[in-house]
Parts: C-alpha cells; structure tokens; sequence
C-alpha cells in the first residue's frame, strides 16, 4: 500500500510537468494522485465493488483539488488531471483489446464493460464534487446577497 | 475606446486558453469578462473545441464579430492558468490595451520545459507506473526506456502535425514492439502485459477525459460530447497499435 502511494505520487508528479505546470504547483498536485490511489486501494482492501473503489477514488482527489485550486487560485483542472491518470484504467483496456484479439470475444466485452464501468464511476466521482462545490459557492452568494438586503 | 482592437485581443486570450486544454466555459467566460472590464455592456462568445466566435455591441448599435478557428497544440496547463489570473487582473487594476497585449505575447511565447526534462519525466512516469501496476524492478527499469521513446515519438510527431489518432497507433505500437523485443531478448524474469500497461499510461487521454467531464456538467453538451470521442478514440487508438504488434508477433 505504501509502496502504491509513493508511486503513485511520482506518476502524477511525472503527468503534471508533461502538462507544463510550474514546480510549485506540480509538487502540490501530485498529492492528489496519491490521495486517489490510498482511497481507491482502501476501498478494494474492504471488498467493495471495483467500481465503487473507483468513486471514492476520484471523489477523494476532486476534492483534495478544489481544495487546493482554491488556495492557490489557479484552475481546478491544472490540479485533477495529472491526479486523476494514476487511476485511469489502462489495465482494463488493454485486456479488452488483448481478448478480442485472441478471440475470446465473451471475456473481451467483459473488460470492456468493465473499463467503461470504471472510467463512469470515475466521472460521477468528479462530477458529484464538482456539483457540490459549485452548489455550495451559488447558496453562499445567494444568502449574502440575502443577508445584505 | 478601440473595439476592433478589444475583440481581437479578447479571443487572442480566448484562443490561448483553448489550445492549451482549458475548458469550454473558460474560453468563453475569459473572452467576455475582458471585454466587460474595458466598458463593452454587450458582449457574447460561443466556443466549440475548434472555434471560437465573439460578438460585441457598442454603445451606438454597432455590431463587431469575429471568427477564430482553433488548431490544438501541446497541452501547456500552464497558460491556462496565467490567463486565467491575468483577465482577473484586468477586471481589478485597468490595463491599457498595449500593456495587454504585451502581456498575452509574452503568455502565448512561453516555451515549454526542455525536451530533456521531458524525457526524463515520460521515464520517470513509465518507471512509476510499471511498479504501480505491480510490476518487478526489471519491468520497469525497461518501461523507463519505453517512456523516453514515447515522448520522442510524441514530440516529433506532433511537431509535424501528425492526426492525433495516428500518434497514438504509432505509439502502442512501439511499446508493443519494444517490450515484446526487450522481454525475448533480455535474461531477467519479466512480464511483458505490466510493462506493456505501465507504458501506455502515456499515451492515455487524460486531458480529454476530465475536460470531457466538466464541459457536460457546465452545460456543454457539444464539446462534451466531441472530447468523450476524442479520449475514446485515442483509446481505440492505442488499443490498434498494441494489438497489431502483439498479432504479428503472435504473443497472446
């Protein structure tokens, strides 16, 4: 599990300077990735649906990235993209395209549900954050304008 | 006031922003807060992932518009987020519009990190992820080697303008024939699916995937819509490229 963290922290780390993002917030992005990686790892330690691991995977590094965009004041995809590549299920693809491949057409559209499965849970992930935060921020404006007359 | 001038600086921003992998709402949110911070009531934009196309009103009636097609270049998050605290910049202390202009020149000249660094950030990202996906030492030492390729694949490929789709084939490609290469030949105990998996994690579509994303939940169903295809098809992309390699050399 250890050993996933560090690593996972490198990976996005190696992402975020592709992406050209200064060292500062590179560092700090990274984070993220690993913040992914721990939530998702410990989701599958307790048994849960893969999927399921995927969501608490993606809502952990969303929302460690809103956190810090709002910090830092920089966009909030400069922080979830490289930190979100750790949990991209590439695996998966590649299974899907190996089994089709070799002719084992049931275990291909197998994987490749299940790939699509997890790059959907991964969205909702962000998107629940995402949509929370947003509604968070329009109720606060909402009840200062309110408070104000 | 110089409109013709404010528009085209508008959606210089607009064009920068949407090159370098911001979202949709961004670009068009960038475009008309600049345009509003120099005094203009009437301003509107429609982006597209290929285009942009602004309008602005001026106090007596007089409509400008102009239209921008956008090519993609490399992913530079970096600008995204220079242009994002520049336009509120602007909307706080008043620029003229030279000083802005420098400014988005100097945004827009930015060069990259060194290919150097590059590549040794594409071995540091092979080298991590092979371990990550549970490789062994020897597997990633070899996906470190991969990792530099693809970025040399990727750089030059992109320089010459080569279809995204194409890169991609060409990509899986090489990480097929060079791991499938590299496992036969070399004596360590190792396992040609890991490396294969921990090296195209660079040539995944990540930007596509979450920008995708957030372009659907703010309402952008177009834009969304063509990223979904777009990280689907550098998916399938890759896919082809590994696969044709591994069929040919008969490893599955």
């Amino acid at each position: 599990m250890m050993m996933g963290i560090i690593m996972s922290y490198f990976a996005s780390l190696s992402f975020a300077f592709l992406f050209n993002l200064n060292k500062k917030t590179a560092f700090f992005t990274a984070f993220g990735g690993s913040i992914g990686w721990a939530f998702f790892t410990l989701g599958m330690d307790l048994g849960v649906d893969p999927p399921v691991a995927y969501f608490f995977g993606a809502l952990a590094l969303t929302f460690y990235s809103e956190i810090m965009a709002r910090i830092m004041k920089t966009p909030v995809t400069s922080y979830v993209t490289p930190a979100l590549i750790p949990l991209v299920p590439g695996g998966g693809l590649y299974q899907t395209m190996l089994k089709s491949l070799s002719g084992d057409y049931n275990g291909a559209i197998k994987e490749g549900l299940n790939t699509l499965m997890y790059s959907g849970a991964l969205a909702i992930g962000i998107l629940v954050v995402f949509t929370l935060i947003k509604t968070y921020y329009s109720l606060r404006r909402k009840l200062e304008v309110y408070e104000k007359n | 006031m110089d409109n013709k001038r404010l528009i085209k600086l508008a959606s210089w921003a607009g064009k920068i922003i949407l090159e370098s992998g911001g979202e949709i709402y961004r670009v068009e949110e960038t475009i008309t807060k600049l345009m509003i911070a120099y005094g203009i009531k009437d301003a509107e934009s429609f982006v597209t992932p290929t285009g942009i196309m602004v309008s602005l009103t001026d106090e007596e009636g007089n409509v400008i518009s102009l239209i921008q097609r956008v090519t993609k270049s490399n992913v530079d998050l970096e600008k995204v987020s220079l242009i994002n605290s520049l336009s509120r910049q602007v909307a706080i202390k008043h620029l003229s519009l030279d000083e802005l202009h420098e400014k988005l020149q100097v945004i827009d000249e930015r060069k990259p990190y060194p290919l150097l660094f590059q590549l040794f950030m594409a071995a540091l990202s092979g080298f991590s992820f092979t371990l990550l996906f549970g490789g062994n030492f020897a597997d990633a030492s070899v996906a470190l080697f991969i990792g530099i390729g693809i970025r040399i694949i990727q750089h030059y490929t992109r320089e010459i303008k080569l279809n995204g789709i194409f890169i991609n084939i060409l990509g899986g490609g090489f990480v097929a024939i060079s791991s499938v290469f590299i496992t036969k030949t070399l004596p360590f105990e190792m396992h040609l699916n890991t490396i294969i998996i921990g090296s195209i994690m660079l040539l995944v579509p990540g930007i596509a995937f979450t920008n995708g994303i957030r372009d659907t939940l703010m309402g952008d169903y177009l834009s969304g819509v063509s990223r979904g295809m777009e990280a689907f098809l550098i998916a399938v992309g890759i896919a082809i490229g590994v696969g044709m390699i591994l069929g040919i050399t008969g490893n599955f």
